[in-house]
């Protein structure tokens, strides 16, 4: 049944128990006020017509003027019409007869006194009749209002308790359900999802239950569901990381191990499976790999570790999980901000990089020795020819040894050069950077080239202040550099030319620059002068050089933080520059 | 009284040359072509100063070189490395107390020879 239904009959029910109880009220009051007033009332009347009747009687004497006859004769009319009472008529019919007597002219005043208290008694008889009737009826008036209050009272206790009980049940029919409801909401928004609610019948109440747990069972399935994901997604995660060749340790905020993978076991000599959920302080007291670890703050340096039967090099990196969070202000304005979740610890296996690199330097120092070996003899013995002690050499035998040494110092510059590119490549780049005037690195490299300037009649010039700041770099290095754009500049200058050198001061650099009067460099050869190997193809004339000079010119000026680059035009000659930023404190 | 140089020197000819040399220049010289010699026999050369050709700058390159600055009885021997190494400048952070590069001036080496040897012991 419907509630609302039951609400129109509950009230209707209340409305008809009201109804009732002012029915019967009204009943019994009906009752008691007809009693008592209008029965009463004839009482009072035959009472009134006696006493009228008594009064005419004082005072009229024998016998009856027409007047008082006919007064006498309407009260007894009225008298008649008002009998009430058992045995009244017996003495109406009686008074009537005693004052018909009385009206009769008496023989004797005895006779005449008898009639009249025989009128007197009638009368009295009426009046006592009468008194003692409206005596009873107000007693019995009173028993039934006595009655009629019991009752009443009994009635409208009974009415009480109903509606009490009504007040206190009825409610309930609607609210206990809704508690019921309220509950069941609190218990979901817990994450309980087990609730069932179930409500006999067919109202809206029962519908509602049938509805709620339909949404029940679909949250509960929606979060198996989404537990079921997650879970599996926690799983393949866990399955990555167990299979990674690189250790990995995961931390959560409170620095307790969340994730440590079977590498990383290994690395540290843990059981990963205890290790999980411990706090990382308690475990790097006894574990001094993991205190290193987890305490390192410098990640460039390998860390070298026993693994794998041989010493190993490892990487460690260390990241911190941040993720969004995403607070209301009282504003409503939303803040984004990202709080940490804990950090991730990764040692990668380098050792097979270090390895490798170690097994190309190696292969680099024995490439030098047996290329560099020979030469050295060679030198070594060509000195020695020159030498006087050992023999005098005829001129033409004195030009060949030239010529082989020219050939020798030749395959040791490209030796050199081949082995300092093959440095740059692996990385191995060592520099002394010191701090240096700039005037006396050029006067160093012009120097060495002066013996090659003067047999082409090439004249060097050098325009630098005495005072230039000081530059802080491999001093070895820049001079290579300027002998290098020195070599380029007279072997592309034709005799009796001039070269330039120029150090200037320039913002917070020094720049110097090699200036040629040669035929130029074309615009499309420019870019790739620096390149390796690259050659500006030519007329054949030139080709004594590598193609690497300029290359290795650029890695060592950019290695010490400078920059390098060309100037040219056809038949304006070339310009090649570098500049070093000024030593600061 | 001459002085004694060790020369420890894979190359034969570099090691004719140098040997030849530095008898010029009026040193005793005692040669050995190979690094697989022990302590024992540089030591009973008493050399004055050890020539040593290094090529790499590992700990096997630079054994040798370590374990006579070890040896109680050659560590105050000067050792001058010869290398062919592009880092030359590392051999003598390891052990060496002079490095020369390969190739030098013969008039370079004797020079520096001659410096470690007149230096006080």
């Amino acid at each position: 049944m419907k509630i609302k239904t039951k609400l129109r009959l509950g009230f209707g029910f209340l409305f008809i128990i009201v109804l009732f109880f002012g029915a019967i009220s009204l009943f019994y009051i009906n009752n008691i006020s007809f009693s008592s007033k209008i029965i009463l009332k004839d009482n009072y009347e035959s009472l009134k017509y006696t006493r009228d009747l008594r009064a005419v009687l004082d005072e009229t004497t024998l016998p009856f003027s027409e007047k008082v006859a006919t007064d006498i004769s309407r009260q007894l009319m009225l008298l008649k019409s008002n009998i009430t009472e058992v045995g009244e008529d017996k003495a109406v019919a009686s008074l009537y007869h005693a004052i018909g007597r009385l009206n009769v002219p008496a023989p004797d005043s005895l006779s005449h006194r008898q009639f009249l208290k025989e009128v007197y008694r009638q009368l009295r008889v009426i009046d006592e009749l009468n008194m003692e009737a409206i005596m009873r009826k107000n007693e019995t008036s009173r028993t039934d209002v006595e009655r009629a209050a019991t009752n009443l009272i009994i009635i409208a206790s009974i009415c009480f308790l109903i509606l009490f009980s009504f007040i206190v049940n009825f409610p309930g029919f609607v609210a206990n359900p809704l508690k019921e409801f309220s509950d069941a909401i609190k218990e979901i928004s817990r994450k309980n999802y087990r609730q069932h609610l179930e409500f006999p019948g067919n109202n809206e109440f029962s519908e509602l239950a049938r509805e709620f747990n339909t949404m029940v069972f679909q949250l509960n399935k929606w979060e198996s569901s989404n537990m079921a994901r997650l879970q599996s997604e926690k799983l393949r995660i866990e399955a990555i990381i167990e299979q990674m060749q690189d250790a990995i340790i995961g931390l959560n905020e409170e620095k307790e191990i969340l994730f440590i993978n079977r590498v990383a076991g290994q690395l540290l000599n843990m059981n990963e499976k205890d290790a999980i959920g411990k706090d990382a302080n308690d475990l790097l007291k006894n574990n001094d790999l993991l205190s290193r670890i987890l305490q390192i703050r410098n990640s460039d340096k390998p860390i070298k570790i026993y693994a794998d039967g041989k010493e190993s090099y490892f990487q460690l990196e260390r990241r911190e999980i941040t993720v969004p969070l995403y607070e209301e202000r009282p504003d409503d304005v939303i803040q984004g901000s990202s709080k940490t979740a804990g950090e991730v610890y990764m040692l990668k296996n380098i050792t097979q990089y270090k390895e490798l690199d170690e097994a190309k330097t190696n292969f680099i120092a024995t490439v030098s020795h047996e290329l560099k070996t020979p030469i050295s003899s060679i030198k070594m013995s060509l000195k020695l020819m020159a030498d006087e002690r050992i023999g005098t050499l005829n001129p033409e035998q004195q030009e060949l040894i030239q010529h082989i040494r020219e050939d020798c110092g030749r395959l040791l510059k490209i030796t050199g050069e081949l082995l300092d590119l093959a440095q740059v490549e692996t990385g191995n780049l060592q520099l002394n950077f010191v701090k240096a005037d700039p005037k006396t690195i050029a006067l160093y490299a012009i120097d060495a080239v002066a013996f090659q300037a003067e047999q082409k009649s090439i004249e060097l010039e050098l325009i630098s202040r005495s005072d230039l700041p000081a530059v802080y770099v491999d001093t070895e290095k820049t001079a290579w550099v300027l002998v290098n754009f020195l070599s380029n500049a007279l072997r592309y200058s034709v005799p009796k030319s001039k070269v330039v050198i120029q150090i200037v001061e320039k913002d917070n650099n020094i720049e110097f620059s090699v200036r040629d009067f040669g035929k130029g460099i074309d615009d499309r050869y420019q870019k790739r002068l620096f390149d390796r190997y690259f050659q500006v193809p030519t007329d054949g004339n030139n080709k004594s050089g590598s193609g690497l000079g300029l290359a290795i010119s650029k890695d060592f000026i950019e290695a010490e933080g400078g920059k390098i680059w060309v100037k040219s035009a056809i038949g304006e000659g070339s310009k090649f520059c570098f500049s070093l930023p000024i030593e600061a404190h | 009284m001459a002085k004694k140089v060790v020369i420890i020197e894979k190359d034969e000819d570099i090691l004719e040359v140098l040997s030849y040399i530095l008898i010029e220049a009026g040193y005793l010289v005692a040669c050995f072509q190979t690094n697989n010699i022990i302590i024992e026999q540089i030591a009973k050369e008493k050399p004055d100063l050890i020539l040593l050709d290094v090529i790499n700058v590992s700990s096997e390159g630079t054994a040798l070189c370590q374990a006579i600055k070890k040896d109680r009885v050659l560590e105050q021997v000067p050792v001058v490395a010869l290398s062919t190494h592009l880092k030359p400048q590392l051999i003598k952070e390891i052990c060496a107390d002079d490095v020369m590069k390969k190739p030098f001036d013969i008039d370079e080496l004797l020079q520096v020879v001659d410096n470690h040897l007149q230096a006080p012991a």
